[in-house]
């Protein structure tokens, strides 16, 4: 094993982010890796690692590579079977990867059509379910936004969260993607707006979910000392950590619904780093529901618990206040990346190349990825 | 389209066959009793036997959602209707996913005490268990 060096985010790209992208998950992805590599200053050749997460719904590392036109193969490939909690966890695994000598040049990338194709509300078609979803199932209880909503009603129950609350997060969001070009979302939206949208599985309406997209992002990694040559400022991982629970929501156990996989994370976290969270600039905080952000805010420790939503009303999570929360308008308002989106939205600020919705003097970010009681969450750094 | 069936399991038979008697049970520690859901083999906590063993049926509502669009089929023409995760009187640490039958969505809350309902869905080989309020 070589020694340890010292990894780092040389490039990002992307591809547009629509309700119907018309491109097969493979095309997306081999458009964003390669975009990152321009991005970065490397050539597809360079490349000996790629590194994703899907559910079912996208194409795998070999196959990018092969698209990409690696007919050497590639030295080191990650596929995980899982969704948005395991974001931040792909990127750190790559990094580490990178770290030791695993591979030089890690491609990390996610791909679908979260809209076009495999969309995540709705299970179309199932007539037999197993194992433990075998419970929930025959009573139409099946799908992310039912579970996100069933927990936010109990944090309702404990701590007065209102409505009213949650809007002020998703308002929070839309106010900086009006000024993402990127974003799918860039009209105003009210309180009054978010209040009489049309109800999904309450307490969630239309404006509480995530905004389902297509389109694929790419990250680039390599070693600092490579990157001394290429053309973008280098982003260093300060530190990462995840947490996993079996316990899932719908099938019980003593899971604590007013709490998610951040109020392990978070502290962890900001004890391994020596950081605390009025240390960052800006977070990219996972928000496939309003609730996920509202509750992650809080458990990272940005507020206090039950204070969420007047965290977002008296302007704290915005420019001018305690810290940034989602620049990019998250996927609530920019797209439905799974979380991937979060991450490049991180390393353009920290590089100070995010135009108008830049963050001043943005050095540290926390980026979190996941909701319930799995998820994952790292500290980049310009 | 109908609701998803249970694809019935060596571990989940003993729910099923219950529910079909009109019994809510749910698998029993022999050595320290705690109660188990999802089924598993043995005791988590403590690595004994386990059984299913009739509960009361009796708990409370610890959660629920209004759900306005059928996300499977099923439950067209009940809609909106309340899902619900229960906390039985006998286990309160669990929470049993479930939906409410009897009750005007707009009304329920959480706390409401409740109690355990069987039905059979159509084409449905065995009964589910809903509940009502108590």
């Amino acid at each position: 094993m070589p020694q340890s060096r010292e990894a780092v985010v040389v490039g990002i790209g992307r591809t547009d982010f629509s309700r119907n992208s018309g491109r097969t998950t493979l095309v997306m992805a081999q458009a964003a890796a390669r975009a990152a590599l321009d991005d970065a200053g490397l050539a597809t050749r360079d490349v000996d690692g790629l590194a994703t997460f899907q559910v079912g719904d996208s194409s795998n590392a070999p196959d990018v590579g092969h698209a990409l036109g690696l007919d050497e193969g590639i030295r080191y490939s990650l596929n995980i079977a899982g969704g948005g909690d395991e974001a931040s966890f792909v990127v750190a695994e790559a990094m580490r990867a990178v770290a030791n000598g695993v591979c030089d040049v890690c491609i990390v990338y996610r791909s679908l059509n979260s809209r076009s194709g495999k969309r995540f509300g709705r299970m179309d078609g199932a007539s037999y379910i197993g194992g433990s979803q075998q419970f929930p199932a025959p009573h139409g209880y099946v799908v992310p936004p039912q579970w996100f909503a069933m927990a936010a009603r109990r944090h309702m129950h404990e701590y007065g969260t209102a409505r009213e609350d949650l809007g002020a997060a998703a308002i929070n969001n839309r106010r900086h993607a009006e000024k993402n070009p990127h974003a799918i979302m860039r009209s105003p939206l009210t309180i009054e707006q978010y209040l009489a949208a049309r109800p999904i599985c309450e307490p969630f309406h239309l404006y509480d979910c995530a905004l389902e997209a297509d389109g694929a992002v790419a990250l680039v990694i390599t070693t600092m000392e490579r990157a001394r040559d290429l053309k973008q400022k280098p982003i260093r991982i300060l530190g990462h950590e995840a947490y996993r629970n079996g316990s899932n929501l719908i099938a019980d156990s003593s899971t604590d619904f007013t709490r998610m996989y951040s109020a392990k994370v978070g502290p962890r976290l900001w004890d391994s780093t020596g950081l605390k969270p009025r240390d960052m600039d800006f977070a990219c905080l996972y928000d496939c529901f309003t609730y996920t952000l509202l509750c992650t805010t809080e458990d990272y420790g940005f507020c206090e618990k039950g204070e969420g939503g007047d965290f977002y009303r008296s302007g704290r999570g915005t420019y001018g206040g305690d810290v940034v929360i989602n620049p990019h308008g998250g996927l609530l308002s920019e797209a439905y990346i799974h979380g991937l989106n979060h991450h490049y939205e991180a390393a353009l600020q920290l590089r100070g190349d995010a135009g108008e919705r830049q963050v001043k003097d943005a050095k540290l970010a926390l980026v979190s990825a996941g909701g319930l009681v799995s998820g994952s969450a790292l500290v980049f750094a310009a | 389209m109908p609701a998803p069936l249970p694809l019935v399991d060596p571990d989940s038979i003993g729910f099923w066959e219950s529910a079909d008697q009109g019994k809510f049970a749910l698998q029993q520690c022999e050595s320290c009793s705690s109660y188990m859901y999802p089924p598993v083999g043995v005791c988590r906590k403590c690595g004994g036997g386990l059984s299913y063993k009739p509960l009361s049926g009796k708990g409370e509502i610890y959660s629920f959602i209004v759900q306005h669009h059928g996300v499977t089929g099923g439950y067209e023409d009940k809609l909106p209707y309340v899902i619900a995760v229960v906390s039985p009187d006998e286990a309160p640490h669990l929470h049993f996913p479930t939906h409410i039958v009897d009750a005007d969505p707009q009304r329920v809350r959480v706390g409401d005490r409740v109690q355990a309902k069987f039905e059979r869905p159509e084409g449905a080989e065995h009964a589910i268990v809903v509940f009502a309020p108590a």
